[in-house]
């Protein structure tokens, strides 16, 4: 064991105690480990709720996709899925959602959407592109379409 | 402990702290790293949903784009006498359809690839006589994902219930 001495005076010399010394150094080395593995925790829980926002938004992509396809009406699908009312707050071509997909005002998730029409002979075919995008960036993007005949299909 | 010039070395145990800090802070590395790992499979999970089902509606698509041609083939064809016939004529060189004349109307079935495994088919019935029909041009039997079989084909032989050879 090795032992540490101070000189006091002349001939006399205290023994230092290694006890605290020791306490210090581990305690700043738990300290910066500890901030380390904290900053780990924070990326693993944000990556968790941006995986369950993406998998909110391809559910919701999918049922307007199903709700589009059987008319070609954009407002109609957004209705079905999220309610006359909050179909209502689509300003424009974008509607405002949260985490769990819900129309809010102050969510974070941002849902856009353009329809292509492209004429036939016999009916149009119609074509909407729906993107999910969190802070400016996309998120998730889906293609699904319609083709509604001049004079109507007997249907499924 | 010695005595050595009256003086008695002082100090608690040393190391017993440390081994506990390590410890521990070993411990909080493995949890980091587990939900770290969570994390990421997690996500590559819900990505790879996300990518099969816009591969899905690419591939649903792309049947509506063949479906549109076939009621523009079958619009033109309502004017001639043999309307299976012409219809069968004008849509004969279209990619991916397969069509069938019956009674005088025709089966078209189209098909369009999701991925290297799977295909969408949807059965379209299109109608000799749309006044029969409420004027309708075209009835869409069904839709349904098939599985692109493997060249092998060898397939399992499955125990029927009936006795067993002694």
């Amino acid at each position: 064991m090795i032992y540490l001495k101070i000189k006091v005076s002349a001939g006399e010399t205290r023994p230092v105690n290694l006890f605290f010394i020791e306490l210090i150094i581990s305690l700043l080395f738990f300290s910066f480990s500890g901030a380390v593995v904290l900053r780990v925790f924070a990326y693993a829980d944000s990556k968790a709720r941006l995986g369950s926002v993406l998998e909110n938004a391809t559910l919701c992509a999918q049922s307007i996709a199903e709700a589009y396809s059987s008319d070609g009406d954009i407002g109609g699908a957004l209705s079905v899925v999220f309610g006359e009312e909050q179909a209502a707050y689509a300003d424009g071509s974008e509607l405002t959602l949260d985490n769990k997909c819900s129309v809010s005002e102050s969510g974070t998730v941002r849902l856009s959407y353009s329809e292509n029409i492209t004429e036939y002979a016999a009916g149009e075919l119609r074509a909407v592109t729906l993107r999910f995008s969190v802070s400016g960036e996309e998120l998730y993007s889906l293609t699904c379409s319609a083709y509604v005949p001049e004079g109507g299909a007997a249907g499924e | 402990m010695s005595k050595k010039n009256g003086v008695r070395p002082g100090g608690a145990g040393i190391g017993y702290v440390s081994v506990i800090i390590i410890f521990a802070m070993v411990c909080l590395a493995v949890f980091a790293v587990m939900s770290i790992r969570a994390a990421q499979s997690g996500d590559g999970l819900n990505r790879r949903a996300g990518e099969y089902t816009a591969q899905y509606y690419e591939a649903e698509n792309k049947a509506n784009e063949l479906l549109a041609k076939l009621d523009e083939c079958a619009y033109n064809s309502f004017g001639s006498d043999f309307f299976a016939d012409s219809f069968i004529e004008s849509a004969a060189g279209t990619d991916g359809v397969t069509l069938t004349e019956e009674s005088g109307s025709v089966k078209a079935v189209i098909s369009a690839q999701i991925d290297e495994r799977q295909s969408i088919e949807m059965t379209v019935m299109f109608f000799g006589e749309p006044s029969l029909h409420g004027g309708a041009r075209f009835e869409v039997l069904g839709r349904r994902s098939v599985t692109v079989t493997g060249e092998s084909g060898d397939s399992l032989n499955i125990w029927n219930g009936s006795d067993l050879p002694q």
